[in-house]
């Protein structure tokens, strides 16, 4: 069963990394990584409007993207995963984990696991975790649910977006046709959402 | 941030807020498109009409037959008699000297396309046979003096024309082979265009185009049709445009996740 984990981790790594490769996301991270330094935040919550817009890969693909090109120390924090059931994201971190990579630059942990374990508080517990393990860290990247799923989830994303101190929208043909961007733009804005900036994701291809 | 405001238009107070902002938009667009029709109008060349009736007698039409030893002609068919003695009257040269006189041919006598022309201008003419022995000749051009014009020349043609037929062989004169029923007038009012024509059709353009303009304007409201837009309306900066993922990628990393699971529950 070893064998056939290893398989699909070599083929995710080759997917991520392909992707991370493109000349577009090499100008991202590098416009991400300048907004960030030059705004002294080390936290960056990944929020979107619809599930399946994207987030857990780029957020796994901005994790691997900073330690692999920029050699930074990077924390992923996966407050849409409360136990340890498998997702996508923790999929996708697992299979760069069993590579050679330095000890320590790139973890993941649950956004439960960073609260100290308080079920249903982790929104609000964020910032305290944050500081925490800030230190260890060069860049802490916390993935979370989508702002239509925040109702039926016990976690928030704009809080959380607000205990990270700063968010990247994450826009898509999924959102950006169905006629709802000025209803999240508005949204953004009268709950006072620190943003860092937008991105558009292509989606899924042919 | 001020986001502009989406309304409900099947609402009356929605309808009354949309009609509140496009008032200025709708008023000016019309005001464009009848601007526009109205140079339409003033550069589409005016087309006058003129006609004349004539009394052209049977019985000039049974001396003529008589002579050329045709049989009488059935009542029935003395109408379209008459109008072949018009249409034998336009000759070619009889329309080379017309349209030389009145100005309507742009190319030369010799010009290979002066025939398309002159055909063009004989088509100008409009025969019909009405009762009473008469038929009526109209005619378009360019000015009212140019139609009159051409309708009295006509006259005098046909008068010498038929004269000459029946080679003075009747006490017949030129008045009493075509007699005019009614003169050729000088026509007031162009036939074409329209002034009140073009103003409708252009202040119906206008509210067309207005409510293409007025439902793509609230559309734009409530819709951002490009990723930068984002960006501008929160005031953030736009990190990127990613590229899409292959589907065969995606969907290996779902399966990759749903079987994992499996394994690890089982």
């Amino acid at each position: 069963m070893a064998e056939d984990f290893q398989e699909g981790f070599s083929e995710i790594r080759k997917i991520v990394s392909e992707y991370i490769h493109t000349s577009e996301f090499k100008r991202f991270i590098s416009a991400l990584d300048a907004s960030m330094s030059a705004s002294g935040q080390t936290t960056l919550s990944v929020m979107s409007q619809f599930q399946g817009e994207g987030k857990s890969f780029l957020t796994c693909a901005i994790a691997v993207s900073f330690v692999g090109f920029l050699g930074k120390r990077v924390l992923v924090v996966d407050t849409a995963r409360e136990g340890d059931e498998l997702n996508l994201l923790s999929s996708l971190i697992a299979s760069f984990a069993v590579t050679d990579m330095p000890q320590g630059s790139l973890d993941v942990m649950t956004g439960r696991g960073l609260a100290g374990g308080m079920a249903g508080q982790t929104d609000f517990r964020l910032k305290s975790g944050i500081e925490h393990f800030g230190a260890s860290y060069d860049r802490i990247i916390v993935d979370t649910v989508s702002i239509e799923e925040s109702e039926a989830a016990s976690i928030d994303p704009i809080v959380v977006a607000k205990q990270c101190g700063r968010g990247l929208l994450i826009t898509s043909p999924l959102s950006l046709h169905i006629n709802s961007s000025q209803e999240l733009a508005r949204h953004i804005t009268r709950n006072r959402v620190p943003l860092l900036g937008t991105v558009y994701f292509g989606g899924i291809g042919a | 941030m001020n986001f502009r405001q989406r309304v409900n238009p099947f609402t009356v107070n929605g309808l009354l807020e949309v009609l509140g902002r496009n008032t200025l938009r709708a008023c000016v667009t019309v005001l464009a498109c009848v601007l526009v029709s109205l140079i339409f109008f003033y550069r589409t060349s005016a087309t006058y009409i003129s006609e004349v009736s004539l009394l052209v007698p049977s019985s000039y039409i049974a001396l003529l037959t008589r002579d050329e030893g045709v049989p009488m002609v059935p009542d029935a068919e003395l109408g379209s008699f008459r109008i072949a003695l018009v249409r034998s009257v336009l000759s070619d040269s009889f329309l080379d000297g017309l349209g030389e006189r009145y100005d309507i041919f742009q190319e030369s006598l010799d010009a290979p396309k002066h025939s398309i022309e002159r055909q063009a201008f004989r088509s100008r003419f409009i025969l019909e046979a009405l009762p009473a022995s008469t038929i009526r000749i109209s005619v378009t051009g360019n000015s009212p003096e140019q139609v009159s014009g051409l309708l009295s020349d006509i006259v005098k043609e046909m008068r010498k024309v038929l004269l000459r037929r029946i080679k003075g062989e009747s006490d017949m004169n030129e008045e009493s082979i075509v007699s005019v029923i009614k003169e050729p007038v000088v026509p007031e009012a162009p036939l074409t265009p329209h002034k009140r024509d073009y103003l409708l059709v252009g202040i119906f353009l206008g509210l067309l185009a207005s409510l293409c303009q007025i439902a793509y304007h609230e559309y734009r409201l409530s819709q951002f049709l490009f990723p930068e837009e984002v960006a501008a309306a929160l005031g953030v900066e736009f990190m990127g445009d990613l590229p899409e993922i292959p589907r065969v990628q995606w969907l290996y990393l779902l399966d990759h996740v749903k079987t994992s699971r499996q394994k690890l529950i089982g």
